[in-house]
């Protein structure tokens, strides 16, 4: 086998781990997996799996990724789940979670922003995660959604501006905000959250140092240009 | 094929917190201070030899202060995929063990994504294919090469078997052979795999190479509440199946040099001690000190 037909061997035996619609699909269709795939039917023979404990490889992996991106998202989780104390078997079920998970953001290291540990790129989920539900277009996100998301993510920038090696974080260490039709929404260098009436402080923030972590967007445009 | 030696590193200034390479050292893993007070009895007791450190997570918090040697321990890089390695971690992981004067670096024989950066959570196991088998090779030889020491190699957890090999066990011992690499034999990674796959908790046991394996890894393991197969659990200390299956496990590896204890619970640090005391019991009748 050639190598681009072993890198697509190893693309789909990955996908099958995270893809709950694609595992569905290679159950139920054998032959049109294979052929929409572009694979033999010796391929798929390579990449047969018990089906109970395939399931259970599904489900152990998602719910890591689950408490990985939820210790991250607290406000989130709180919106999609109020009153739940352990929210992530919850979150494990979501549909925002799967969606994420057979998504090309969440498979290859594009759409993601620096690690905070010098490692390159995609070597966590969660700020995959922030972006898939944020930044991509792809996504539809409930709109309730967006103020704990970005709430999360602000946090997590201002944090890491304090403790990460990585320069790239340097540039929220002053804090951050966004705005929406009336608000504006701001966490200070602290972390701590405010919200105020945009006509009245947004020219405040122009020569401040604070910058809008809608910043992110056009980071990522400018890795991808890379 | 050159007659296998364990390689020794021979560069070294100080032969302080230096692995003692004439015997079977016992160690644990650390990922950070939480069980630095149970380390330090430990070492009261003289029940721990080293400390085994996760690269690149860990590289900046390397745990000086115990004055002990550090193993190298990497998760990163995926030797067993067709995507290549990223060469930023290769770059962090042979400055960490460089650092440490690690005698090999642990690796994972394992894929991370299909991808040549990035990791999507846990270790994927491999497909169990001459072509992935060559590419592990070629891969790991790299490594030996940047590194300038050995790489011992470790096979995750098992859920299904995927690819055409017998098994897992010719796999990676076919690695090893070609590469020329050690093996890292994880007790708890096996018998998860074993259990997971329907066979014998000592399937494999009579078909490794032995004379590769320099380091065994042990910790709990559990079985999930949601489907019936088993995870390793590093929350848990192995049980008395797991400890019966490391003695039989030193008796067989002639080349052991360091068995590494991995948890990191401190609700379970009471136990710790007596398990190191155990351990250290069982080397001393498996290889007759």
């Amino acid at each position: 086998m050639n190598i681009e037909k072993l890198q697509k061997l190893q693309l789909i035996y990955t996908r099958l781990l995270f893809d709950k619609e694609l595992y569905e699909y290679y159950l139920t269709d054998a032959d049109n997996f294979v052929r929409d795939l572009n694979l033999s039917k010796n391929d798929l023979k390579l990449i047969t799996l018990n089906h109970t404990n395939h399931l259970a490889e599904i489900y152990s992996r998602r719910g890591m990724i689950a408490r990985e991106i939820g210790l991250r998202a607290p406000n989130l989780l709180k919106a999609l789940y109020p009153d739940v104390e352990k929210p992530y078997e919850l979150f494990q079920r979501s549909s925002i979670l799967i969606d994420f998970l057979k998504s090309e953001s969440f498979i290859k290291p594009k759409w993601c922003m620096p690690s905070p540990e010098y490692m390159g790129y995609g070597y966590e989920n969660y700020t995959k995660f922030f972006v898939f539900t944020l930044y991509r277009e792809e996504t539809v996100l409930p709109s309730n959604l967006v103020k704990p998301l970005k709430i999360d993510l602000g946090i997590f920038l201002i944090t890491q501006s304090k403790h990460s090696n990585n320069q790239y974080y340097q540039k929220f260490l002053k804090g951050l905000y966004w705005c929406d039709d009336k608000w504006l929404y701001f966490i200070d260098k602290d972390a701590m959250y405010y919200e105020m009436k945009r006509d009245d402080i947004e020219s405040v923030f122009d020569n401040s140092g604070v910058i809008s972590i809608d910043h992110i967007k056009n980071d990522l445009l400018t890795t991808q240009e890379n | 094929m050159p007659s296998y030696t364990v390689s020794k590193n021979l560069n070294r200034e100080s032969e302080m917190n230096l692995l003692n390479m004439n015997k079977v050292n016992i160690g644990s893993r650390w990922d950070g201070p939480e069980i630095n007070s149970t380390i330090k009895k430990a070492m009261q007791l003289d029940l721990i030899d080293y400390l085994e450190v996760s690269m690149p997570q860990c590289r900046n918090d390397i745990p000086w202060e115990f004055n002990m040697p550090v193993l190298a321990h990497s998760t990163e890089n995926p030797i067993a995929s067709a995507y290549g390695l990223n060469p930023e971690i290769i770059e962090v992981v042979k400055a960490s063990a460089d650092e440490c004067d690690s005698p090999w670096v642990g690796e994972h024989l394992c894929l991370l994504s299909p991808d040549k950066s990035g990791a999507l959570g846990y270790i994927i196991n491999p497909i169990f294919t001459s072509d992935f088998m060559k590419i592990s090779v070629e891969n790991i030889k790299k490594l030996q090469e940047i590194y300038n020491r050995p790489v011992a190699i470790e096979l995750g957890p098992m859920y299904n078997f995927v690819g055409d090999y017998d098994d897992e066990v010719s796999f990676i011992n076919d690695i090893a052979e070609q590469a020329n690499c050690h093996l890292l034999f994880d007790i708890s990674h096996f018998t998860v795999s074993n259990r997971n796959l329907g066979r014998p908790d000592d399937y494999g046991y009579e078909k490794i190479n032995w004379n590769r394996v320099i380091e065994i890894h042990i910790t709990g393991i559990k079985k999930s509440n949601a489907f019936s197969v088993w995870h390793d659990n590093h929350n848990e200390l192995p049980n008395d199946r797991l400890l019966s299956l490391l003695e039989i496990a030193i008796t067989k590896a002639v080349n052991l040099k360091a068995i590494t204890l991995e948890v990191n619970k401190q609700k379970v640090m009471s136990n710790y001690i007596n398990v190191l005391s155990d351990i250290r019991e069982r080397v001393q009748r498996g290889v007759g000190v």
